[in-house]
């Protein structure tokens, strides 16, 4: 839903503009638009203080996951509306800059916002990769499978506990993480072997040993990188926030110098 | 990410422009960096069009006079309307009304292209500046014909050509228009009203050129030659031929003829014919008699060469009088004239019978004849004529006066005892004794020698200190000469109890304190301080003699130190003192007996 209402606003927008973003820079002053769409403009400038107005709301992401519990509602819904804020205001700021770097500190604003964006849509992507509860799935899985074949559970988990996932500490750093990510998935296929030559053939299998035997496999992958997972997106997370504190202190500074020469969009 | 932000901010360019928000165009390239960003802008205020005309000041000239487009045009725009900066160098700093410099509606400069004007291209054939960038530039051009077009005139008319011709039509002539003043033929007098043709002759009429160095070009010497090589212009003049008397009369040859000789017709001197010189001759004293009494010479002119006797220029006067009996120095060279040749003075008395001889023939007696006495009163004797004041009346002079100033008085200022307002005038004093201007500090000590002779009995003008004591009732010996006065006399204080000179304590404990507390005194048998002290020092140390006590030192107790014995302790007065009087006898007063058993 938020990601429809994106497109549509960056269609919206590049509908509006499209005639004055594909002129040269010299031919802008010329298009009637000029002074409503460049970055000083009423409009352009509207743009940049929508964009400024994300951030500062893209930012309260940090505050519920410090600082709020759950009674400030899930941290799913709360990463959503991070994601959503990020990628609107990078696409604001994007029609803002009217798709210009002609600065240092524009080059270097939008290439830490590139960034920013970049690291979180991994960064989304390990959060989703991250287990939740894996202990407990496995255990669940192993209860599914000893119920479809009784008396398989004890063999099943000790093969498992032979092949212990590796061990990443929790404050590992991102090269470390990254070093590990073979291992981790390396302890996956190897629990998916063993699983499977202590169960019988898929052939010899029923139905709904079957079905338990393919959690039970998912369940010991995922464990297998619950750890590993887990670190790589911690410190993940500070390259992310790196970047996010150059682009925010880029901003303040870009936004200083307009501010203090009076192009102060309607408060001038 | 690292890497990128310090080159960014390493490269010399990228942090000369880091918060620009782009490069300016070339014409600007000399101010672009963020040092340079108030060139432009003001804190506040985006871009300031003061700031710019700063620079364009040429700009900011035409704006200001209402001329040229911006003049007429753009006076409260934005410059950044026209001109949009931060696109890079070889952006387009101009946008042109209707897009082009050729499509500019040239009338919107308040000049618009008339005639010929209007076909000529391109612009740069008549905005031939150039910024310092080698740009064209189109501000500030001149606007005078002859900055494009050769004047065929040669400058004889000045610059102002449509005066006379249209931009439409050069050949054609207003003749009316024409200013004559321009030509180097002025018209003066009755040519202004002469026809042009009368001069200009010819069809179509000579314009140029045209004789008219002399009169003789176009007018006939009635006299013949009889004045030359005088030109007619040095009697006549264009407005009347037959001004020429009144003209020399303004133009006489070797004297003026102007104040008193004005009234005198040319006959009195010219006897023998106005061509010729008078027969009493050039110089005044053929005319005039010399009254002068100064010695100022026989040459009248150099003083009364404006024919004028009385009221001449005060420089003349000034210059002159060193030459007559009174020379003027000092502050009579800044008087005004009228301050000694009053003009309410009759003009015989004015001048030559003016009283100088002494000071007082213009001076008041500001003394009102308080030093009549003194040599008749005359002013010189302290008075020079450099001023008033500082006067000659110095410290030589008061002594004749029966008060002679010595010691301290000599340096004592004139208005100390000379008291009142200055300037001061009045220098009369009532009596000269001391009291009249010194306080007596002693009180009644001293009434006895007050009458006899008064301060000067014990003291000198020179010294109030040293005064001529008699100290032989109570004589100084020892430490008592070098002690201070006031040790024992008491220091006098302002306003309090004068020093006590009188009744003072001969004896020692007058004033000094008992420090054996009593012991030699409320005992017996008593002793007075000098039994065993002198006035040269408190100490006594080897001068008392044990054998006059009752415990005569012998054997070790000769050479033991006094405090051995004598101990500070609690007298039975109460108070604390080094105990002299021991009363001891006997070995065991002191020492303890080290025989003794013990039980």
């Amino acid at each position: 839903m938020l990601a429809l209402v994106l497109i549509a606003i960056t269609v919206a927008l590049t509908l509006r503009g499209y005639s004055f973003y594909k002129l040269s820079l010299d031919d802008r002053p010329e298009h009637p638009d000029y002074h409503k769409l460049k970055p000083e403009g009423l409009i352009g400038n509207g743009y940049g203080y929508v964009a400024a107005l994300l951030v500062v709301l893209n930012l309260s992401y940090l505050i519920r996951r410090r600082f709020g519990g759950a009674r400030l509602g899930s941290m799913r819904i709360w990463l959503d509306i991070h994601v959503f804020t990020g990628l609107l205001a990078t696409t604001l700021v994007s029609f803002h800059s009217a798709f210009q770097l002609r600065t240092p500190i524009a080059t270097l604003s939008t290439a830490s916002l590139g960034v920013v964006v970049l690291t979180g849509l991994i960064g989304r992507f390990l959060y989703a990769l991250a287990p939740s509860n894996a202990r407990e799935r496995l255990r669940a899985a192993l209860d599914a499978v000893e119920a479809a074949s009784p008396g398989a559970r004890d063999p099943l988990k000790i093969a498992i506990e032979q092949q212990p996932p590796p061990n990443i500490p929790a404050n590992a750093s991102l090269l470390r993480s990254l070093l590990a990510i073979p291992r981790w998935r390396r302890v996956g296929r190897k629990r998916r072997e063993v699983i499977a030559l202590v169960l019988p053939s898929k052939r010899e299998m029923s139905p709904a040993l079957r079905t338990a035997a393919a959690e039970l496999a998912d369940a010991a992958t995922a464990d297998a990188r619950t750890d590993g997972v887990a670190a790589l997106l911690r410190s993940w997370r500070g390259l992310h926030r790196f970047f996010a504190l150059v682009m925010l202190a880029t901003v303040l500074l870009h936004a200083g110098i307009a501010w203090k020469y009076g192009y102060r969009w309607i408060f001038a | 990410m690292l890497a990128f932000v310090t080159a960014m901010l390493a490269a010399s360019t990228a942090r000369a422009q880091l918060l620009s928000p782009g490069k300016l165009h070339a014409a600007h390239a000399n101010i672009d960096g963020d040092d340079d960003c108030s060139k432009c802008h003001e804190s506040g205020k985006k871009v300031v069009a003061k700031l710019c005309l700063d620079c364009h000041k040429d700009l900011g000239a035409e704006i200001a006079a209402g001329r040229g487009l911006h003049g007429k045009q753009y006076q409260n725009k934005p410059c950044e309307e026209c001109h949009i900066e931060h696109l890079g160098r070889a952006s387009r700093l101009i946008r042109w009304p209707g897009g082009a410099p050729e499509k500019l509606d040239h009338g919107l400069t308040g000049w618009p292209l008339d005639g010929g004007h209007a076909k000529v291209s391109p612009c740069s054939k008549c905005h031939t500046k150039s910024s310092p960038q080698s740009r064209p530039q189109f501000v500030a051009t001149n606007t005078a014909c002859v900055s494009c077009h050769k004047d065929p005139h040669a400058g004889t008319f000045a610059t102002d050509c449509k005066k006379c011709h249209s931009v439409n039509e050069w050949k054609t002539f207003e003749r009316k228009a024409f200013d004559h003043k321009l030509a180097k033929f002025k018209l003066t007098g009755k040519h202004e009203t002469v026809p042009c043709e009368k001069c200009h002759t010819g069809s179509p009429p000579t314009w140029k050129p045209l004789q008219f160095a002399t009169c003789e070009s176009c007018h006939q010497d009635p006299h013949k030659g009889q004045f030359k090589p005088k030109a007619c212009t040095a009697c006549h003049d264009t407005n009347s031929w037959t001004a020429a008397a009144d003209a020399m009369r303004g133009n006489h040859p070797v004297l003026s003829l102007a104040n008193g000789h004005a009234k005198v017709a040319c006959k009195t001197c010219h006897d023998r014919g106005n061509d010729k010189p008078p027969s009493k001759g050039k110089a005044c004293e053929g005319c005039h008699k010399p009254i002068h009494v100064a010695k100022f010479g026989n040459r009248c002119e150099s003083c009364h060469a404006s024919i004028q006797w009385v009221n001449l220029p005060e420089s003349v006067g000034r210059s002159n009088h060193g030459k007559t009996r009174y020379p003027l120095e000092g502050k009579h060279n800044a008087l005004d004239c009228g301050a000694c040749h009053a003009k309410t003075k009759p003009v015989a008395q004015r001048y030559r019978n003016l009283k100088f001889d002494a000071c007082n023939s213009c001076h008041d007696d500001k003394h009102l004849g308080e030093f009549k006495a003194r040599n008749n009163g005359d002013c010189a004797q302290c008075h020079k004529v450099t001023g008033y004041v500082p006067t000659l009346f110095g410290i030589a002079e008061h002594n004749s006066v029966g008060f002679a100033l010595d010691g301290k008085h000599a340096a004592t200022p004139c208005g100390k005892c000379h008291t009142g307002a200055k300037p001061r005038l009045n220098w009369k004093l009532a009596t000269k004794q001391c009291l009249d201007c010194h306080q007596n500090p002693h009180g009644t000590q001293f009434e006895k020698e007050m009458a006899q002779g008064g301060c000067a009995k014990c003291h000198t003008s020179f010294d109030w200190h040293q005064a001529k004591i008699d100290h032989s009732t109570w004589p100084l010996v020892g430490a008592h000469t070098r002690t201070a006065c006031a040790q024992c006399h008491g220091a006098q204080k302002q306003g309090a109890e004068p020093a006590a000179y009188r009744g003072v304590p001969r004896d020692c404990e007058g004033c000094h304190t008992d420090i054996h507390a009593g012991q030699f005194t409320q005992t017996q048998p008593a002793k007075t301080c000098k039994t065993c002290h002198d006035a040269f020092t408190f100490a006594i140390a080897g001068k008392f003699d044990h054998k006059t006590t009752r415990y005569p030192l012998d054997g070790k107790h000769v050479n033991l130190a006094c405090g051995k014995c004598h101990l500070a302790t609690e007298l039975r007065n109460g108070q604390t003192a080094v105990r002299w009087r021991l009363g001891y006898t006997a070995c065991k007063d002191c020492h303890a007996n080290p025989h003794t058993e013990s039980p």
